[in-house]
């Protein structure tokens, strides 16, 4: 007997529904602000979104940097410094400044150097920069691909569904992961994989794989929203159907796709940190917390901090996420599950 | 000692959500006697449900609590049972027909194997009687060649026949009391009456009582030998059904005779809702709870909560919980009231009754309009 | 049944071809041949060209995919570019009992933890035994594995020397634990989530009141009435639960040094290895498609309102 079943919620539900006529948004950002574990994944996003952003930022004469060095820079032991490109004598081995709570700590590099002499709290900090760009950017390309396609394929079926529906049965064929690791090992290694330090070629990639899954949400949601009354209302009163789209339908099906992107940003962060700790995902010399573990971790038992770090920063950003992403979906959509 | 079967005294359920405490049911006492029937009307919300499921002490816990009250069943407190001698009580005695039989069976269970559960559990059959048993139930219910239909799924059945088969589950223990919340709601206008009309025949055939709730007073008509009104949590009007219908003495049953659905639309008149929303129950209004909404009240309505009282002008035991109509200095400003002029015409009330009453027997039993369709895959 | 099972095994055809074929043109697509990753022992043009004859890759494309699927139906995969005196089914056939023991002990795991904590975690809803499995089930899904995998060996490898950080050995034990709980954490966490949300949206349906009000007892109610209803969604997700167990092998044999068919398919890519990556690719979407097959079966014995063999 410990809980309610659905014709009481319903029940409880049309009660309070009489008490307040609210807007769902409205509704939705309360839900929202009561949720602490949403509410601190938010901060955590906001945290590691300042850091980025002020890691070295520079509009016209204003210059904010808060991470003190160039991330690919070397810092020599004997006061060398050796900055951009291929260095030459760039030595691995042992790190030449430990964090500060280890042995031989280096004042100057607070959480210590890499085993080339780069600063660790420089390169994580320019790292966040990464996963934030990898982790906002492709979603508004799914979106932007997989809304449209799907709205045309919903609201219009024929052969542009079919062609939707069949382009899905083969991207579905393959796992994610797998189809990523695959379309980034290949082109890696060509000039596209070069633009922004691979980060353009992951852009494509995960939008290559991730429109599909959007497309067909929208899809979706269309399909049975497009019978509904105000649609065809809509369509009585001589609107067109570019305004049917994008008046009627877009806006009514947003929650899921909210919900829907929100938890595609963690995704992608989790893909391009994968795929770099392979070795095929960002490249060399550009940090990211991915590159780091990757190259931390043939030094890993003589030296854990530099695999620790970024692993603790990708842990906690991927656990922000989905704790906002957890909250935003109850607050959207509190009959959703997972 | 009484006589009576059940005896529910100052029953108080509430429920403790975020917004506050909802009083879905305030303050309600009645009695039923063996073999009685009793119809509990009132708009969705006012508590008639939770009502029933405080009787069986299935209200979810949390956020619903009984408060307050006592029910006594055959003489024995149901609230001071323990929960073994609970479970004994549900589906032995006290059975439940639910509203919407599309979703109250289990979808992956087999009917034979939904009812035969109770008659396993209760009445320690194995499983070749139970089957047996199962059979003449659903017999009995007039469901077509049961026999074949005993191991189907409830995705099967039609609406009206999985409506049945709730029935014929209720029954199955031969109990004392049987609850129906709003057991035709949810089905076609047609089948509803087969499946009233198989209901009052089964409870007289075995005796049993029953209490049927709905929000549609048509439905009780032809139903039950007494009828309780609720609002807000609360009882405000309680008589035999013939007085109900003949001599209603609360706004609120005029309201509700108003909005009966009429078959016989040739009428000028459109349906009649009652203007206002139901009472916030988090939040109820001091006085009487109707008076947000009532179009005859004074201004002792906002101002003092009235008890259940017995009407002026009307057969003794006619209770009323409404100023206007009971005795009083102040009160009784509308018990001269000619409700048949407010409400419109009766002959389309007596009409209502004659659609439940008049129904030929062999035409319910034949069932031929309520075939299941063919099982489809709904992949 | 049986007619729905061969029907779906044929549609099996198509979907590995197309598989092949996409993987084949990707692999193929890009700049760069196998030879080239040696930069210390600079090749001749001519040594490149005699390597290609050899392998065939100076055929027109078209050739070699109808050549390579014309082989492969008969088992021929061909001799590994990397380690070039290998056949790939060789090599193959070594690694592939190493990476399917893992993932099946990962996702009995898996499943094993994830079924009795999800029920549990829905049953007592909103106190710390809940707390705790939706902490788990968050972490364990929103963390990579190798980021797990990091700290475990942290932990468990460097500070406590309870199990060896890499290594095989032939699958002892020790070698064993650290691998399969990392590998079954995601899935578990993932099917965690699954079981009790699905728990809790079986358990407030009208059924499981009127269970209750036939007088059930409650662990009867639960047991035949909701968790029948809550495991339907659960076994449609192990197909992807799969997947998922596979892709994981990539990194968790890459971070244990474990020579399963994960780290092969990812070595071959970085070198890539064409009839590696193929043949392993063919042989991950076939486990995985069967596993989807046995799934949907599954689904239909679950659910009597599925017909399967239509």
């Amino acid at each position: 007997m410990a809980t309610i079943t659905a014709s009481q919620q319903r029940a409880l539900d049309m009660n309070v529904i009489t008490r307040k006529q609210r807007s769902l948004w409205m509704d939705a950002a309360d839900r929202l602000r009561r949720n602490k574990a949403a509410m601190a994944g938010l901060f955590v996003i906001l945290g590691f979104a300042l850091v980025a952003i002020f890691a070295d930022l520079r509009v016209g004469p204003l210059h904010i940097q808060l991470a003190p060095y160039d991330p690919t820079c070397y810092f020599y032991l004997n006061g060398h410094t050796a900055c951009g490109g291929d260095v030459v004598g760039a030595r691995s081995g042992p790190p030449t400044a430990n964090p500060f709570w280890g042995a031989n700590a280096d004042p100057r590099f607070l959480l210590g150097t890499d085993q080339i002499g780069r600063d660790i709290l420089s390169r994580l900090m320019f790292s966040a920069r990464i996963s934030m760009v990898i982790g906002f950017v492709p979603v508004v390309l799914y979106f932007l691909i997989g809304g449209t396609i799907g709205l045309a394929a919903g609201y219009y079926g024929g052969w542009i569904d079919n062609l939707l529906m069949r382009f899905t049965d083969i991207v579905y064929a393959f796992p994610d992961l797998l189809l990523l690791i695959i379309i980034m090992a290949t082109i890696r290694n060509t000039w596209i994989g070069d633009i922004m330090g691979g980060l353009f070629l992951m852009f494509i990639a995960l939008s290559i794989v991730n429109w599909v899954g959007m497309a067909r949400l929208v899809r979706g949601q269309v399909l049975s929203l497009r019978e509904k009354e105000f649609v065809e209302a809509a369509r009585s009163i001589g609107a067109g159907p570019v305004r049917i789209m994008t008046r009627h339908l877009l806006p009514n099906s947003l929650a899921p796709v909210i919900v829907s992107m929100a938890f595609s940003v963690p995704l992608a962060i989790f893909a391009e940190a994968s795929l770099s700790f392979l070795g095929i995902g960002i490249k060399p010399p550009t940090p990211s917390w991915g590159v780091m573990i990757n190259e931390g971790f043939v030094v890993f038992t003589g030296t854990p901090s530099m695999v620790l770090l970024p692993a603790a920063c990708i842990a906690l950003v991927m656990l922000a996420f989905t704790f906002l992403g957890d909250g935003l979906r109850d607050a959207l959509d509190p009959r959703m599950k997972l | 000692m009484s006589a009576n079967l059940l005896e529910v005294k100052a029953l108080k359920t509430q429920f403790f959500t975020r917004d506050g405490v909802v009083h879905a049911v305030d303050d309600v006492s009645f009695e039923l006697a063996v073999g009685e029937t009793l119809g509990i009307v009132g708009e969705s919300g006012c508590g008639k449900s939770v009502t029933a499921l405080s009787l069986m002490r299935l209200i979810p816990n949390p956020p619903g609590r009984i408060v307050n009250g006592t029910i006594l069943f055959e003489g024995q407190d149901v609230m001071k049972l323990d929960d073994d001698d609970v479970r004994a009580l549900r589906g032995r005695k006290i059975a439940m027909i639910f509203q919407d039989p599309m979703t109250s069976l289990n979808p992956v269970l087999t009917i034979s194997r939904q009812i035969s559960e109770a008659l396993e559990l209760h009445l320690k059959m194995d499983r070749a009687e139970s089957r047996k048993r199962t059979i003449e139930l659903l017999e009995l219910v007039g469901i077509p060649s049961a026999k074949k239909r005993l191991d189907d799924y409830p995705h099967q059945f039609s609406g009206g026949m999985r409506q049945r088969v709730m029935i014929a589950m209720a029954l199955s223990c031969n109990p004392k009391l049987i609850l129906a919340d709003e057991p035709t709601t949810a089905l076609d206008v047609t089948i509803q009456a087969q499946i009233l009309q198989i209901l009052k025949d089964l409870s007289q055939e075995f005796r049993t009582a029953f209490i049927l709730i709905t929000h549609d007073l048509g439905v009780v008509a032809g139903m039950t030998q007494r009828i309780h009104v609720m609002y807000g949590g609360e009882i405000v009007e309680k008589a035999d059904t013939f007085e109900l219908f003949d001599n209603p003495k609360h706004p609120y049953t005029w309201g509700l005779l108003k909005s009966i659905p009429r078959l016989d639309e040739q009428r000028r008149e459109k349906l009649q809702p009652i203007e206002g929303l139901p009472p916030d129950l988090i939040a109820p209004p001091p006085g009487c709870r109707f008076e947000p909404r009532c179009t005859y009240k004074r201004d002792r309505c906002s101002a003092e909560h009235p008890g259940l009282r017995q009407a002026l002008n009307a057969k003794d035991g006619h209770e009323t919980r409404c100023f206007g109509t009971q005795p009083g200095a102040m009160n009784g400003w509308l018990a001269q009231t000619d409700w048949r002029r407010e409400i419109g015409s009766i002959e389309v009330l007596e009409q209502v009754k004659q659609q439940v009453a008049e129904l030929p027997p062999e035409a319910v039993r034949a069932a031929t309009s309520d075939v299941p369709p063919p099982p489809a895959a709904e992949r | 049944m049986l007619k729905y099972t061969i029907r779906r095994l044929l549609l099996l055809i198509p979907t590995l071809f197309v598989v092949l074929l996409v993987t084949f043109a990707l692999a193929h697509a890009a700049p760069g041949g196998p030879w080239d990753k040696d930069e210390s022992k600079k090749q001749t043009q001519s040594i490149i060209n005699n390597l290609n004859a050899k392998y065939g890759l100076d055929k027109p494309l078209p050739e070699q995919f109808g050549l390579y699927v014309w082989n492969a139906m008969h088992g021929d995969f061909g001799v590994s570019l990397t380690y070039r005196d290998r056949l790939v089914t060789d090599i193959i056939g070594d690694a592939w009992p190493i990476s399917a023991r893992l993932g099946v002990q990962a996702i009995l795991l898996a499943v094993a933890i994830s079924i009795p904590l999800g029920v549990i975690s829905a049953l007592k809803q909103n106190t710390l035994v809940d707390s705790g499995s939706l902490l788990f089930a968050t972490a364990g899904t929103s963390i990579p594995s190798f980021v797990l995998a990091i700290f475990a060996i942290y932990i468990f490898s460097v500070n406590l020397r309870w199990f060896p950080a890499s290594g095989w050995a032939g699958g002892d034990l020790s070698h064993l634990v650290m691998p399969t709980v990392l590998l079954a954490i995601g899935s578990s966490a993932f099917l965690t989530r699954i079981t009790r949300a699905s728990m809790l949206e079986a358990i407030r349906q009208d059924y499981v009141r009127t269970a209750r009000a036939k007088g059930l007892k409650e662990q009867v109610v639960v047991v035949t009435h909701v968790l029948r209803n809550a495991l339907i969604p659960v076994v449609t997700v192990l197909g992807p639960a799969t997947a998922f167990v596979i892709t994981g092998t990539f990194f968790i044999e890459y971070i244990f040094s474990i020579p399963g068919l994960g780290r092969f398919f990812i070595n071959s890519i970085l070198a890539r290895d064409y009839p590696m990556i193929l043949a392993i690719y063919l042989l991950f979407a076939l486990v995985i498609s069967v596993a989807n097959l046995t799934v949907d079966l599954a689904y239909g014995l679950l659910d009597p309102r599925i017909k399967v063999s239509r």
